[in-house]
């Protein structure tokens, strides 16, 4: 602000005089702006440079700002009048207020200078205010519009400005109470609810500990009410409260109301970032800013959701450890249920530290997570019923009768409010609004949602229609939205204002921080959405999918909002037209976007969300698109990690009916339909097999068709796989990756090259090139531990082989840490097998057996009941290795009247072990003529430890027959095949019994 | 020695030798003071042959229509006005009604009690609703003033008010004012009818104006007619009403021919009085139980 005609004052006046003069100009100007929390940052002359928001921001600093600006020139004004009888002079000044980043410097003594465009657009601004008065920029505009009356002046234009600049004038420091929106809606009834939620509170924080509390009921019961009671009766500072919101669109966006969540907190994620140091911390770090910045990774690179779990639960532990920790998860009923998963792992595995989970959800929520909160031991779960009638007529008498005193004539309206609400309190208040609008002539509409929309029915036009556009953005929007909608349908901005004011007024919307609104009940929305008529829908998403689209650099780029709007256009299209194919403009970049999504979701083993984002893709493809093609595929990839057989099939017959004229396509959906009956046992290998050389022959046309190449090569290392036969399995992944590569398909090869990796265990490839591969991946995988694990297993395995036990053991060290904070059971399965591996090469059988057991353990907890077969036969070999034959002989019958048939690979095992039984007690023609039987499957299997340890065991059941020439022969195969292998010490060993320099084979 | 009664004097001075509020024996005999014996209590006894004249009812409302034929002129017309410097003073204000509500309790009470005279302070200062701080001076100039009873059809949900409103209704009580007050038409707490101080009425949904209930369950004390009464309206009109606000005027009503037969009775006889002959206790078989 600053002194109009400072000049010829200055003129005029003794030099002493004016000092004085000055000074108490200053006095007074200063105290009206440290009364509203501003800062002077310096005076100029006779101007001030206040700055609100500069060290501490508030929500409402231009709020603030403005009513500062207005009483110092009350002040001001008051000050003129005195100096008016003992100066003769009188003061006037006016004032530019501008919102925007600048650039703070602190200096000594706390002191600070800002610096920026919004510092000089302020000063022009003053410039070209009115004596007397405040002008706002635009910014500051839209903040206050909602606290502060102001009026547009016609556009000014400022020296230094190329453009010329909107501005506002206040009218007013506060708006007239008639357009203030309506105070909250008081809480009824809910006293012992409200103290169960403080009970939570107060156990989490005296315990130290993880609550799941969760709020259900129906819509407008008062869940999120009741939530806000709550956190309103928190001091602050004593807790830190976070919150996001699921929403019933954007579905497979499993992390938004994560990401919305960490935003909350003060200073954003850059502030929470900050928090994350060291090298767990930094790991954590990376993983989060994939989901809230949506942060690009490395090619190749990934996070999986169990390291983002625990990267959350990493950030939690160390919020809640500065002060107790409230997390609001608003509307879970809409959650992905890999974000459900999220919340529980928090609840289960977060110790020792003060953390309430607040869920607040419909009872839906029950309908698809039957045991949600079960066996938690501090989980509650609160549900909140309709109020008695006593307590409707105490809500509708509080919300009706705001006054102190009133007549008791009969409340017609409020007593029938109170009975046709059916205790839901939305349904009273709206009841109410309906009655003060209209008289309750006839009937009244009888469920709430026929109630809202009476109520949307009852807006005049115009109002009616801004409701229709915002519904169609969503629960929340921004003003700016907003404008350049109610523009296109011809609404001015400055009326937009107006009928923003008397829409919250109405308590159909609310505003809130910065120039942003929200409905205020989702259902209002989804009502107010449903109410509209499609045709205007469609029209309005296509607008708004176009502007989210706007370019990449632009601000308003937001692919994933872009591409909702563009999907909710295509469907209402269909809808409509179901015979017109045309897609809005928008739809390809927003299929593009959501399998980008979907690929990512997928990349961090997030199933189900891919899956749905991947489906909605495919409704945003026009048919005979070639891209139809990979959405299957990958669909059937997400369906089979979920064991699922309907999924996968439906994708690839969708795919089949949209480019039916591609041969290229068949072919890649008939081998993945394969691929799913073998994976899910449908159908047997031989049929499959059978059926890929026929699908092989009529690919033989098309040598260049890579997709379906690749995939018919990974069918067949499938094929090969079920009989054992690993090489040729790997032979088979080989071509598949050379395929992947020649169409540079990042995803195909990763997976290709992870599972090259897994299967370098069994094939007789040499241990250093499979170790080779394990470095190589241990660094692509660092942040994907669930991926990261199997790498770790496998390079334990091939260390231990070549001899390295110590290296063997520290691979497995590093995994067991990164399955035990992730709690991925059946990758710790997978490392406990192989510790026994690498303790029974070390000799060490009763170690060996212990983790064996361990792993079988797991194992038979687990959901979908994994083969064990192979673990128990590894048990019996323990005990026989340490000289318990008996209980060997008795663990291999129970293997073997086991259900179903046993594994090429368990019966080589098993029988092998039976005739060293039968040895020892010398039955010797049983046991060699057992170990025959098995020579020719040992023979043919590709494993050279399997088929080492079978030819081993052969050779001393032959020696101890004395069948020496035969048990030569034998064991010279079995050292040949662990020599090429690289198993040095297995070699060895066989080598020098061979020799005769060792007793007895283990 | 004075005229004004023991009940409306400022509290005595303390008498040393005896606790404070006690008295020495001695002077227990001085002064003599009027009484109204309470014989065997019928209606007969009660308000037979009684018209309420010389009894003072004020009706603390919306105002009251003077000229309205069911209201038959008023005494004293007050409002409680801004005195400008933001408080609130009783001023003598045109007998007119801003909304109609206060003119139908004038005119229950005035079919009842044709003889009493009737007086209007205006607290509900928009007609529809009014403060709470201009109820309380209303109360506390229509208790300064004396009138032998006060008709509130109103009442406030706000706590804030609570503690002043038992102060005054606890004054009244002492001073040999009777309030009636209506209760809530919603099933709320307000004040200051749940008061032991005040007579409190809610209705009943019979006919005729003279038969009212003792309700045993407190804190309501009595039921009137209230539903669907002919009354009184702004503007001259007569209209059907329905509410807890016109079974309390039927209370003030006989209250003042009650008083207006047995001028000494105490707030707390008059209860008395209301419960004898009450028609569920004064009648055989009304439904009270009478014990020996």
């Amino acid at each position: 602000m600053d002194i109009v005609g400072s000049t010829a004052l200055a003129e005029r006046m003794d030099p002493e005089a004016l000092r004085q003069i000055m000074d108490r100009y200053f006095a007074a100007c200063g105290t009206a702006i440290a009364e509203h929390g501003g800062i002077v940052e310096k005076f100029v002359g006779d101007a001030i440079l206040a700055v609100f928001g500069a060290t501490v921001t508030h929500e409402d600093d231009a709020t603030r700002a403005v009513r500062a600006a207005v009483s110092a020139l009350a002040a001001l004004r008051d000050l003129s009048a005195e100096l008016m009888a003992s100066y003769q002079v009188s003061l006037e000044a006016r004032c530019g207020i501008c919102t925007g980043d600048v650039l703070v410097t602190l200096v000594a003594d706390g002191d600070f200078r800002v610096i920026g465009d919004a510092v000089n657009t302020a000063s022009r601004l003053q410039t070209a205010a009115p004596a007397g008065e405040v002008l706002l920029a635009e910014g500051t505009a839209a903040m206050v519009r909602s606290q502060v009356a102001i009026e547009p002046v016609p556009a000014l234009s400022l020296k230094g400005k190329s453009r010329a600049v909107a501005a506002w004038r206040v009218t007013s420091p506060a708006l007239p109470a008639a357009d203030r929106p309506a105070a909250v809606a008081p809480l009824i009834g809910r006293d012992e609810e409200l103290e169960e939620l403080r009970q939570s509170f107060r156990r989490a924080t005296r315990r130290r500990q993880a609550c799941l509390t969760t709020v259900l009921g129906g819509p407008g019961i008062g869940k999120s009410r009741l939530v806000q009671e709550f956190l309103g009766t928190l001091r602050d500072g004593e807790v830190t409260v976070l919150s996001g919101r699921c929403s019933a669109y954007g579905k497979g966006v499993t992390y938004k109301p994560l990401a919305e969540m960490l935003g909350s907190y003060p200073g954003g994620w850059t502030a929470l970032a900050a928090l994350l140091s060291g090298g767990q911390g930094r790991l954590a770090a990376r993983s989060l800013a994939t989901v809230i910045e949506q942060a690009p990774l490395a090619v190749g690179e990934s996070v999986g959701v169990e390291d983002i779990s625990w990267a959350v639960r990493y950030l939690l532990d160390i919020l809640a450890r500065a002060r107790p920790l409230i997390l609001v998860w608003e509307d879970l009923h809409w959650s992905e249920q890999t974000l459900l998963d999220l919340v529980d792992d928090v609840a289960t595995w977060l110790t020792d530290v003060p953390v309430l989970l607040l869920c607040v959800a419909r009872t839906e929520l029950l309908e698809s997570r039957p045991g949600w909160g079960g066996g938690k031991p501090c989980a509650l779960a609160l549900e909140l019923g309709p109020l008695t009638y006593e307590q409707s007529a105490a809500l509708v008498t509080e919300l009706a009768m705001s006054e102190d005193v009133y007549p008791q004539e009969q409340y017609e309206a409020c007593e029938r409010v109170a009975r046709l609400c059916d205790g839901n309190p939305l349904f009273a208040e709206l009841l109410l609004d309906v009655f003060a609008d209209s008289a309750p002539a006839g009937q009244v509409p009888a469920t709430i949602q026929a109630l809202l929309g009476a109520r949307l029915d009852q807006l005049p036009g115009p109002e009616r229609a801004l409701v229709e556009l915002a519904a169609t953005i969503g629960r929340e929007f921004t003003r700016d939205v907003l404008d350049a909608m109610a523009q296109a349908d011809g609404i001015s901005e400055p009326e937009t204002g107006v009928l923003l004011t008397r829409l919250a007024r109405r308590r159909i919307i609310r505003p809130g921080p910065s120039g942003s609104y929200s409905f205020a009940q989702t259902l209002l929305r989804d009502t107010a959405y449903t109410f509209t008529p499609k045709k205007r829908r469609e029209h309005w998403h296509e607008f708004l999918a176009q502007r989210f689209a706007a370019g990449e650099q632009a601000a308003s780029w937001e692919p994933l909002t872009m591409a909702y709007h563009a999907e909710a256009a295509a469907r209402l299209h269909r809808e409509l037209q179901p015979g017109d194919p045309l897609l809005p403009a928008q739809a390809l970049a927003a299929a593009d976007v959501l399998t980008a999504e979907g690929m990512r979701a997928l990349g961090r083993k997030d199933l189900p969300a891919a899956i749905a984002l991947l489906e909605r893709a495919r409704e945003l493809l026009p048919p005979g698109d070639a891209r139809h093609t990979a959405l299957a595929l990958h669909i059937c990839d997400a369906g089979l990690g979920l064991w699922d057989e309907s999924g996968p099939m439906a994708a690839l017959a969708a795919a089949e009916a949209a480019v039916p004229a591609s041969r290229r396509n068949a072919a890649a959906c008939a081998v993945t339909r394969l691929l799913v009956m073998l994976r899910l046992g449908l159908a047997p290998p031989a049929r499959v097999a059978a059926d890929a050389a026929v699908i092989e022959a009529g690919l033989a046309g098309d040598p260049d068709d890579h997709l379906s190449w690749s995939r018919l090569h990974q069918l067949q290392a499938h094929v090969h796989l079920v009989a054992e036969r690993a090489a040729a399995a790997e032979e088979s992944l080989r071509l598949a990756l050379a395929r992947a590569r020649a169409m540079g398909d990042g995803y195909e090869e990763e997976r290709l090259t992870c599972a090259l990796c897994e299967l370098a265990q069994w094939t007789p490839t040499h241990v250093q090139a499979g170790l080779d591969l394990c470095g190589a991946l241990r660094v692509r995988f660092a942040a994907n531990r669930g991926l990261l694990v199997p790498v770790l297993v496998t390079q334990a395995y091939l260390s231990a082989l070549a001899g390295d036990v110590p290296a063997a053991r520290h691979a497995l060290g590093v995994a067991r840490a990164s399955t035990g904070p992730l709690h991925l059971d059946l990758a710790d399965a997978a490392v406990m097998e192989m510790a026994g591996f690498v303790e029974s090469l070390a000799g060490e059988h009763r170690a060996a057996e212990s983790h064996y057991r361990h792993c079988l353990t797991v194992l038979r907890r687990a959901h979908g009941a994994p083969d064990t077969q192979n673990i128990e036969v590894a048990i019996a070999r323990e005990l026989f290795g340490q000289g318990r034959p008996q209980a060997a002989e008795l663990s291999l019958n129970q293997v073997e009247a086991g259900p179903g048939g046993m594994s090429t690979r368990a019966r080589i095992a098993s029988t092998a072990l039976r005739g060293r039984i039968l040895s020892a007690r010398d039955r010797h023609d049983e046991a060699v003529a057992l170990a025959l039987g098995i020579l020719e499957l040992s023979e043919r299997a590709d494993d050279p430890c399997l088929a080492g340890q079978a030819l081993s065991d052969l050779a001393v059941v032959l020696r101890a027959a004395g069948r020496e020439e035969q048990a030569a022969h034998a064991a010279g195969t079995a050292q040949r095949r662990l020599a090429a292998k690289g198993a040095v010490v297995l070699a060895s060993r066989v080598r020098d019994w061979l020799d005769g320099m060792e007793g007895d084979l283990p | 020695v004075t005229d004004i009664p023991p009940w409306r004097r400022p509290p005595r001075d303390h008498f040393p030798g005896v606790p404070a509020w006690g008295v020495p024996a001695s002077a227990l005999p001085g002064e003599p003071f009027a009484v109204s014996p309470v014989g065997p209590v019928s209606r007969e006894w009660a308000w037979g042959g009684a018209d309420g004249a010389g009894v003072r009812v004020c009706v603390l409302d919306s105002g009251v229509e003077g000229d309205h034929p069911l209201v038959g002129g008023v005494e004293q017309s007050m409002e409680v006005a801004d005195a400008g410097d933001g408080t609130l003073r009783v001023v003598p204000a045109e007998p007119t009604d801003l909304a109609g509500h206060g003119t139908a309790c004038a005119s229950v009470i005035r079919l009842i009690a044709p003889g009493a005279c009737l007086s209007s302070v205006r607290v509900l200062t928009s007609g529809k609703h009014g403060s709470g701080a201009a109820l309380l001076a209303g109360l506390r100039w229509a208790i300064d003033e004396g009138f032998d009873v006060i008709n509130m059809s109103l009442s406030t949900a706000k706590d804030t008010f609570r503690d002043e409103l038992r102060e005054l209704t606890d004054q009244a009580y002492f001073r040999r004012t009777v309030v009636v007050a209506s209760a809530h038409n919603m099933p709320v707490h307000s004040y200051p009818w749940p008061f032991a101080s005040v007579v409190s009425v809610a209705c009943h949904d019979g006919p005729d104006p003279m038969t009212y209930y003792y309700n045993p369950a407190p804190p309501v004390d009595f039921y009137a007619r209230g539903v669907k009464v002919p009354v009184a309206w702004r503007g001259g009109k007569q209209i059907t009403s329905t509410g807890n606000s016109f079974a309390a005027p039927h209370i003030a009503g006989i209250s003042a021919l009650i008083l207006s037969k047995h001028r000494m009775l105490a707030p707390f006889q008059l209860k008395s009085v209301l419960l004898l002959a009450a028609e569920n206790v004064a009648r055989p078989d009304g439904g009270a139980r009478v014990i020996d």
